[in-house]
Order: structure tokens, then C-alpha cells, then sequence
């Protein structure tokens, strides 16, 4: 194993600072560590490229002299290769390096370390002067969601158990497009394949686990997709409930206008979810009353009146 | 979580040490073992394997020189490696998150650091094959977490201002933080409430202010979380989805349950929440709360 790392090393450094493309050959000659038949050089070979290529170090083909045989040559590009964050001012640093701890104990510790070593290895100076004091964390990012960043990482379908309203498990296929934190909660957002539409998945509403299905690169993000769109931001019906002063901290949190009075204060608030709404309505019992919109209105009386013969 | 680590994980290494190590001349081995997450004993063999690697001809002149003897390690001979590499797409998405994060913790605190943020999130795009959708929302302010972590290691005292939503309330409570723990999707701080005078718990989104507190001393008699469980039963007219939310204790398939609450007004606003779906079925109190209640709630619209 280790003959094998030093091989691989070995051909980085020289694909790296060669200015010409190298052709197998002179590869086979100079670099060390390729030893056997041509026939096992050459898979050794294939395989160490498939290696950095998975390590992401990009190997260009190219240089096919017609003056010589067409045989092809290879060549690492520097610029391909190195950390292309430049300029970095020390308060850029020592922001990066905050954003990284921010996944501490969380799915993606050991990915946020190791772009935290690439990007102290430039050397440059930290200053935390011109920031507070800060602790950032993001909270419940746990497996499913690293299996759900991976798949989004490398654009590979996922399948997993999902949690219907009615509270029974569905399997569901999904193209991940993005992540949301919200409230709270993650979310994933992309293409449902079965339902051929945009939907989000609350990642704790997945039961069990997230798989993968077929291969690495199988879709394309469309270039016009845009979490923000999905807010329901523009046609958001307007809830205007009458809330009793000193009461509805929450709801007054949520609130665009709030208008006081002796009795009640006057509340407008969005509505994104009705169902959502309704108990959180429900929630507040006599300190709050909905004066419009009649459904959010009805499902709330409705609810009540359940209640109440239930509970006879 | 550590995983195994697989031969590329140690050619990635070996490729990322070379310059971190360049910049970072003269460091003890240790904590270039501990920089890394490995021993010492695997970093001192990459350290060997690196010895042997350099440029073709491998003579001294083009081996990569490396010193470590001492337990410090210096580096030479290694230009070619020297630059870090790019970040993967996985480690770059991380960083962006990250930032994500910073951005909505600060809050709009601070315009110019919002806007070397956003330099930077714009830099790392060009890492993203397509540049993925990310949008974070901060559970708790960032510097609000710096001061609970600071306050729970010197022991001191804070004043949280917490909405309550069993009691609807904003109230100002002066608290000696333990811990501050993360359970499902929440993030808790754990502490010695003095008004309460027990051990508390509160959920991190819904403290609207925090301040320190001189001098005050460390509770030294600490009450054991005195909360007195409530039992109560329930039947399930409805096992859906936010049922299982809002109680998770309920098992799978029984339509009946007895569960354990805390706050006989947490309980029954639940269970009004529910709208129906759940029926409190004892004790009487609990259920006449809820009758209570419904009752008034439904009087306002007559």
C-alpha cells in the first residue's frame, strides 16, 4: 500500500512540473514504482488516474504530435491543481476558518478539517479583530444529511422512507438540488423523479436511511433553479387574527402589521403552511380569534368543536 | 465519525502535508498529528513514504528533504507540491454552508462582513459543478452561543430572556449554565434556573436575549431536576404525521398511550393543537383542561 501511495505521489509531482505532455512511455521509464509486464504497467497506470482523478486532481490528455506516432501524453495543470481562493484578507481567513467549525460534531466534521488544513497551508495571517466573538454550529446536520450532501456533491439519485401527512412511510426518489436550514429544520430540495416535480423533504421526517441509486453524475442541476423561488413569498395568503394583548409572543414574532387595542391587538401574519397555522392557533385557545380568511377560520372551529365533543 | 481510512485518504494526506508542512516549518511531529486527525506513528510513516518521493531521477537533488528526527519537522526540496490543492466539491460545499451559517448568525450585524462573505461564497461557487442552493437559517445568534460557552467554562451566571410556549410568556430568568446539548433538531441550554431554583432546560430559538451576570455565585446546593413528571393518557383518532411530532413518545401502532409530560399547561395546549386528533383521556384534570379550554376558544366565535 505504501509503494502504492508513493507511486501516486510520484506521478503528481511529475505531471505537475512537466511543462510538455508526457507520454506513457517516458512515464513507464522515469517515474518509479512501475515495474512488470507492459501489460501490468499500463493497468497500474489506468488505475492510479482513475486514483487522482478521484482525489479530484485533474489530468489533462492532450500533445499528439502528427510529426510522431499518435501516442497520447498527460500533463497535471498547476492552476487545475492548486487552491484557486486568492487574495484572501486575514478577516476572509479567519471567516473560512470559522465556517469550517461551524460543522464540528456534525456530518461533515471531517470534510470541513481537511479544507481547513488545504486552506491554513497557504499561510496567511488570521484576524478575528474585526469580528465578535463567535461560536458557530450547525445544528442536527447528522447522517442522512451527509448522505444527502453527497449525493448533491457528486449528482447521485437517492431513495429513502418518507413520512407522509397521514404518518405512514412512503419510498421516495429524489435529485437533490440544495439544502435549506429553515426553522430549525434541514430540508432538501429537488426532483422528486416519480412525481417529475420540485418537492422538499424534511431530512428527520426520512426514516431509516438514505441510499443511493445508480451512478455518480446522473443528472444535471437546471441552471435556473432557485431555492429563494420556492418561498411562497409572493401569493402568500394573509391570516388577520385578533390576539389578546400580552399574549401570542410567537405569533407576534411572526407578524407584518400589529395593530393594539384595549381588548385585542390586530395581528397580519403569512400563511405558508394551513395546516401549520391552525395549531399554531389552536395552540394559543382563547387568546387568539381568526378573522379571516374564512378557511383558516373553519379548520380552527371546526377543530375546537372536535375537541370539545371528544373531550364531552 | 472517524471512518476507515482507505489507501486514497493516505495519498491525499501524503499530498496535503507536503504544504502544510511548508508553511508551517519546525512543527513538533504531535501536533502535526493531532493538525491531521491520525498518531503519530502514521504521520511519522507518511513522513517516510514522503522521503522517498520527488521528481524523476530521484537523487538527492530531486528527492523531497525532509528532517524530522527531532520530533519538529522541517521541509525543502518540494516546490512542485508546495501550493495546497483545490477543494473538492464535498469540502468546498462544507466551507459554503459554513459561511451560509456565519452570514445568518451575524444577522445583518455588520455590512462589511457580510459582503467578504459573500466574496468568499462567490470564490468557492467556481469549486461547485453547479453551484448547489444552500440557505441557512441560525437557530441561535452566534454570539449568544460564544457567550453561554463562555459563561458554562468560567462558571458563571447569565440572564436569559425566554419565551416560554407552555405559558406563553417572555419572562427574564437568571441562570447558571451546564450544557448546551443538541437533541433531534434543537439545540438546549441546560442550566440552574434561580427563579425556579431547579435545574432547567431551555430550547435555544426561543431565547430572545442573553446577558452575563457579575458575581454571582455558582449555585454550590443544586436541586436535581424537580419537575414533577405528569402521566396522562391519550387515544389516537389520528396517527398522522404531526401527531408523531408533536409526541414522540408514541409507539408505532397502539392507539392508546400513557405518556409523560411536564407541564400540565404544555400538555393541554398540545393536545388543542392537535385539533382532534389526539383525546386526552386521563387523568380528569388534564382532560377537563382541555375541555376548558376548547371550550373558551370556541366561545369567541359565538
Amino acid at each position: 500500500m505504501s509503494r502504492k501511495n508513493e507511486r501516486l505521489v510520484n506521478l503528481t509531482i511529475a505531471l505537475l512540473a512537466t511543462k510538455r505532455y508526457l507520454t506513457k512511455n517516458e512515464i513507464f521509464r522515469n517515474i518509479e514504482g512501475y515495474d512488470g509486464s507492459t501489460e501490468s504497467k499500463e493497468r497500474m497506470f489506468e488505475r492510479d488516474k482513475d486514483d487522482l482523478r478521484k482525489l479530484g486532481i485533474q489530468i489533462e490528455v492532450g500533445g499528439l504530435d502528427p510529426l510522431f506516432d499518435d501516442e497520447a501524453g498527460y500533463r497535471i495543470r498547476p492552476e487545475s491543481y492548486a487552491l484557486s481562493l486568492r487574495n484572501l484578507t486575514p478577516t476572509q481567513v479567519t471567516l473560512l476558518s470559522l465556517a469550517a467549525q461551524a460543522w464540528q460534531d456534525a456530518a461533515f466534521t471531517d470534510l470541513s478539517q481537511q479544507a481547513l488544513r488545504k486552506l491554513t497551508s497557504i499561510g496567511l495571517d488570521t484576524d478575528s479583530s474585526q469580528l465578535p466573538v463567535m461560536a458557530p454550529k450547525l445544528i442536527g446536520a447528522d447522517e442522512k444529511l451527509r448522505s444527502a450532501l453527497d449525493a448533491l456533491t457528486s449528482l447521485t439519485t437517492i431513495e429513502f422512507d418518507y413520512l407522509n401527512v397521514d404518518g405512514i412511510a412512503q419510498k421516495r426518489q429524489l435529485q437533490v438540488y440544495g439544502v435549506q436550514a429553515r426553522k430549525s429544520h434541514w430540508y432538501l430540495i429537488g426532483l422528486d423523479t416519480e412525481k417529475s416535480a420540485i418537492r422538499n423533504f424534511r431530512v428527520d421526517r426520512i426514516f431509516g436511511e438514505v441510499s443511493s441509486v445508480g451512478k455518480s453524475q446522473s443528472y444535471v442541476i437546471p441552471t435556473n433553479f432557485e431555492i429563494a423561488e420556492l418561498e411562497p413569498a409572493i401569493e402568500t395568503p394573509v391570516a388577520v387574527l385578533q390576539v389578546r394583548p400580552g399574549a401570542g409572543y410567537q405569533l407576534r414574532r411572526m407578524a407584518t402589521t400589529i395593530e393594539t387595542a384595549d381588548d385585542w391587538d390586530l395581528l397580519e401574519l403569512p400563511i405558508f403552511d394551513l395546516a401549520y397555522m391552525t395549531s399554531l392557533v389552536l395552540w394559543h385557545g382563547d387568546d387568539v380569534i381568526v378573522s379571516s380568511p374564512l378557511q383558516l377560520r373553519n379548520a380552527v372551529f371546526s377543530a375546537l368543536e372536535k375537541l370539545v365533543a371528544i373531550h364531552a | 465519525m472517524p471512518k476507515q481510512e482507505t489507501g486514497l485518504a493516505r495519498t491525499a494526506r501524503l499530498l496535503d502535508l507536503v504544504p502544510y508542512l511548508t508553511t508551517h516549518q519546525g512543527i513538533a511531529i504531535t501536533e502535526l498529528a493531532r493538525t491531521f486527525n491520525t498518531t503519530v506513528k502514521e504521520i511519522t510513516d507518511d513522513l517516510n513514504t514522503l522521503w522517498m518521493c520527488g521528481l524523476p531521477g530521484y537523487t538527492p537533488l530531486e528527492l523531497i528533504d525532509l528532517e524530522f528526527e527531532s520530533g519538529f519537522v522541517s521541509i525543502r526540496n518540494a516546490e512542485t507540491l508546495a501550493a495546497p490543492r483545490a477543494l473538492d466539491r464535498a469540502e468546498a460545499l462544507s466551507i459554503y454552508m459554513g459561511l451560509d451559517l456565519l452570514a445568518a448568525e451575524l444577522s445583518g450585524s455588520s455590512v462589511s462582513l457580510a459582503a467578504e462573505i459573500a466574496n468568499l461564497q462567490e470564490q468557492l461557487r467556481s469549486h461547485l459543478i453547479s453551484a448547489p442552493q444552500v440557505q441557512i437559517e441560525a437557530s441561535l445568534r452566534s454570539e449568544f452561543r460564544a457567550l453561554i460557552l463562555r459563561t458554562i467554562r468560567r462558571r458563571g451566571w447569565l440572564e436569559i430572556t425566554y419565551h416560554s410556549a407552555a405559558n406563553d410568556l417572555v419572562t427574564k430568568r437568571q441562570v447558571a449554565p451546564y450544557e448546551l446539548s443538541q437533541s433531534g433538531s434543537h439545540e438546549y441550554l441546560q442550566g440552574y434556573c434561580d427563579s425556579a431554583k431547579a435545574i432547567r432546560n431551555f430550547r435555544a430559538d426561543r431565547i430572545v436575549e442573553i446577558a452575563e451576570i457579575a458575581d454571582q455565585l455558582w449555585p454550590s446546593n443544586q436541586i436535581a431536576a424537580d419537575q414533577e413528571a405528569i402521566e396522562y393518557e391519550v387515544r389516537i383518532h389520528a396517527a398522522s404525521r404531526q401527531v408523531r411530532e408533536v409526541l414522540p413518545q408514541l409507539s408505532a401502532d397502539s392507539a392508546t398511550a400513557t405518556i409523560q409530560g411536564f407541564s400540565a399547561s404544555w400538555i393541554s395546549r398540545a393536545i388543542l393543537s392537535l385539533g382532534g386528533q389526539v383525546e386526552a383521556t386521563g387523568p380528569s384534570e388534564i382532560r377537563a383542561a382541555v375541555r376548558a379550554r376548547a371550550k373558551a376558544a370556541l366561545e369567541n366565535y359565538h
